[in-house]
């Protein structure tokens, strides 16, 4: 894809932003389907959407640290998706090996998630707040004449970081107490 | 900091993917049933149309005449189907709207938008007539919003119960091979996707007959271009495979006729029918786009021809895949059981059959709100849908004799040439109507009894296009290429279309003659106020010699076919063009020459001196 191309993508993705759907997205692993098609678009752009082709975003607020990840999935590996949080780019997912593929169904995020080799997929750990999330396909897988095909199915999911139980965080306290208590022990 | 996260994500991301592997494994077999309830061809028909014959008994059996239609029904009838399935999905083959009754079209098809809004109507393939009014209307349907030029008879939600301004489709056109010139992309999305059961998805690719520029008004498909039906389809396939869809429908608008459905044969009302796999006289367009679709897709929703069928019929690689069709004006809804198998996502069995919306079924309760509409946009059309125009005192249907010659064509060539005769308003001598225009039933209302009173409706069901009368110069030579190109094969005419005349014009055409051969003995006579000839002008000999093809008439036709319409070229080379009134009027301004205390029209007439066209061997 043509930096013009990038340009007109994320052009449209801010134009639109506040006319998107805005999608909740929970912290439970749970995989949301988001689509890329240049055809059903309403901006005709590479924005996710939904399948009414608005703009999709996801928001959601953290209370505390947890998960993201990003997958493409399809009949087509080799998408590079850049993500973004209102409108600051939170970074590029991987890029994906052209000519993997998955077994269809092809909507099956979590065995596109276990191919990483040609799968693109991101990770990152987000602290509390509130998000709004969003992406931009920045590289198009291509069909088997070459041409990019600008429309992919991905997916992305929200896992909370566990938090030690409490017994457990009162068994380290009462350790560390009495580690320094032993310290300050005369000799 | 960095290699701590990456530890944490990888404890968390095995978690995650082994309580998923051990839901996966718990996940059944089973395949999952979607249920598509198809219809095409509704023309804006929100009444119900009367009686329609079927043969519930099979090929073969008697017709049984069942009153059957009405959107409120068929809302009923989609309620019923969907309550046997929650993963169901309400679609629509084209022609939703355009060449409608007048409680639809008086009120540019508003009122069909919002009922089949409320009967749950997902995705429509845009069929020719969806571009009756043009691109920018058609959008309009779409979004929303009264008319531009016609507020009058627009944004009636304040009386019938529905948002003003007018609320627009709540479903999809989708236009897969409708490309915007301006653009380089299809007019609308070229395929909606639903989702079932989680994550199986189900593709629907919507289209219209690549022929719509010739059937549609230039003006109404300018800017636009129509590309080919199965080449469009198969050029998709990669990207809805790239979106994780495995499972796909077309819905196109073009269709076909069962074998003997034309030609004068016995027609085949068994709508479960498939009679010769749609092989007949003139061929069925459906099959040739069948034959070349990819294997990737599962079923063919078709319409346009108005026919009921069902169908298997081999694709590009010779697999049998189901073909529908619902016959036309909300008389027939298809009920599809599509079997999808889960850890495929592709279609594994399709089972259709085809209903009538049969108003005498007991188990089926009209969607009230829908009536409500329906009755109230009856309401504000009754008092001029209702006025007499004149009286006759036999019906008139559109059904063509083996020469093509139609009683309600007969008298639509005769208003036209009356309205446009005056020297100041053409001129003419002669008027030609597409035999595509003089719609179904023409002046024969079920149930009427004779002498028959014919309401500004009627009139209306007859010629619902609004178009206007075009009044130009021909020459002899012209006329005679003008009949020639009626045939299949002769400049550039796809289907058999034999022309309306006025009377007092008449002509031969031979079955066994070629391109340019068939039109002999072309005349034109003038006849006195009680039959005699005053004159007689031959333009084409009995041999078929245009004795002086240079000598000029004034012809007039509508605005469609002036412009090049239903493959009439010829047409386009008229000079000096003169419009005139529109159709509607001047059938209303003839008719009403035969209202009390005037003699009714008598189609038998002798004065009208029918047959006008003569099939010779």
């Amino acid at each position: 894809m043509s930096r013009k191309l990038n340009f007109l993508a994320t052009a449209c993705a801010a134009l639109f932003a506040t006319v998107a759907q805005a999608a909740p997205l929970d912290a439970d692993s749970q995989w949301r389907a988001f689509d890329v098609d240049d055809l059903t678009a309403t901006t005709g752009g590479l924005e996710w959407i939904d399948l009414n082709g608005d703009a999709l975003h996801f928001n959601f607020t953290l209370t505390s640290r947890a998960i993201l990840r990003v997958v493409d999935a399809g009949a087509y590996s080799g998408d590079q998706f850049e993500l973004f949080n209102g409108a600051s780019s939170m970074g590029l997912t991987s890029v994906g090996a052209a000519g993997g593929g998955l077994a269809a169904p092809w909507t099956n995020f979590d065995a596109a998630f276990g191919d990483h080799l040609h799968y693109g997929y991101a990770e990152r750990l987000l602290e509390p707040g509130s998000y709004d999330l969003s992406g931009v396909l920045r590289v198009s897988a291509q069909d088997e004449f070459g041409q990019a095909l600008n429309a992919t199915i991905g997916a992305v999911s929200l896992t909370a970081v566990p938090v030690p139980p409490a017994g457990l965080l009162f068994g380290f306290a009462a350790a560390a107490l009495a580690l320094a208590s032993r310290r300050r022990q005369p000799v | 900091m960095k290699t701590n996260f990456k530890k944490l994500a990888l404890g968390v991301a095995m978690g995650a993917t082994l309580l998923t592997a051990s839901a996966s494994q718990a996940v059944s077999v089973a395949s999952v049933r979607v249920k598509v309830v198809a219809f095409n061809d509704l023309h804006g028909t929100l009444l119900s149309p009367g009686n329609f014959s079927v043969q519930p008994g099979g090929p073969g059996t008697p017709l049984i005449s069942k009153p059957a239609g009405g959107v409120d029904y068929m809302a009923g009838f989609v309620s019923k189907l969907k309550a046997q399935n929650a993963n169901s999905v309400v679609v629509s083959a084209g022609d939703l709207i355009g060449a409608s009754p007048l409680i639809s079209a008086f009120f540019h098809d508003e009122g069909t938008i919002e009922t089949v809004n409320r009967l749950g109507l997902e995705f429509d393939a845009v069929g020719n007539h969806e571009f009756d009014e043009g691109k920018a209307e058609l959008l309009r349907m779409q979004n929303g919003g009264c008319h531009p030029t016609d507020p009058g008879n627009s944004c009636k939600g304040a009386s019938v119960g529905t948002p003003v301004p007018f609320e627009g489709a709540a479903f999809k056109f989708l236009s897969a091979n409708v490309v915007d010139s301006a653009t380089g992309k299809p007019l609308f999305a070229p395929y909606g996707i639903k989702t079932f059961a989680g994550n199986l998805r189900v593709a629907f690719i919507g289209m219209t007959l690549k022929g719509t520029p010739s059937i549609v008004t230039p003006a109404g498909v300018a800017g636009l271009s129509f590309q080919d039906e199965a080449d469009t389809v198969n050029s998709l396939i990669p990207k809805l495979r790239a979106r994780g869809v495995k499972a796909i429908v077309v819905l196109v608008h073009q269709g076909g006729f069962q074998g003997g459905n034309t030609g004068g044969a016995v027609p085949n009302n068994y709508i479960n029918d498939c009679k010769d796999n749609l092989v007949n006289s003139v061929n069925s367009p459906v099959l040739g786009i069948v034959n070349r679709l990819s294997d990737e897709v599962d079923m063919v929703i078709t319409g346009h021809t108005h026919t009921g069928y069902n169908c298997r019929l081999p694709n590009s690689v010779g697999r049998l895949i189901p073909v529908t069709q619902a016959g036309a004006f909300g008389r027939v809804l298809t009920d599809i059981d599509m079997d999808i198998d889960p850890s495929s996502g592709d279609v594994v069995n399709v089972v259709a059959n085809n209903i009538v919306v049969d108003l005498s079924d007991a188990t089926v309760t009209p969607s009230a709100p829908i009536a409500s509409i329906v009755n109230g946009y009856n309401a504000l059309v009754s008092p001029l849908a209702n006025q007499v125009i004149g009286t006759i005192t036999a019906a008139m249907p559109n059904v063509a004799d083996s020469a093509g010659e139609m009683p309600a064509g007969d008298v639509i060539a005769d208003s036209q040439l009356a309205s446009t005769k005056p020297s100041n308003f053409g001129a003419a001598q002669v008027a030609f109507m597409n035999p595509g225009g003089v719609r179904n039933p023409g002046f024969n209302t079920a149930g009427a009894s004779y002498p028959h009173d014919v309401t500004y409706q009627e009139t209306f069901t007859v010629q619902p296009f609004g178009n206007s009368l075009v009044t130009m110069t021909l020459s002899a030579q012209q006329i005679k290429n003008l009949l020639e190109q009626q045939f299949v094969g002769c400049n550039g005419q796809i289907q058999q279309r034999v022309l309306q005349i006025s009377n007092g014009f008449s002509y031969q055409w031979s079955q066994a003659g070629s391109c340019g051969t068939r039109i002999r003995d072309v005349r034109l006579t003038s006849y006195d106020a009680v039959g005699a000839v005053l004159s007689t002008d031959v333009l084409v000999d009995a041999s078929g010699t245009v004795l002086n093809p240079t000598q000029n008439y004034r012809v007039t036709v509508n605005n469609f076919l002036s412009t090049g319409g239903d493959n009439f070229s010829v047409l386009t080379g008229g000079t000096n063009l003169l419009g005139g009134a529109q159709d509607i009027d001047a059938m209303v301004a003839y008719l009403s020459g035969f209202k009390a205390p005037n003699p009714a029209y008598n189609p038998a007439d002798p004065l009208l001196h029918k047959p006008r066209i003569v099939r010779v061997p």
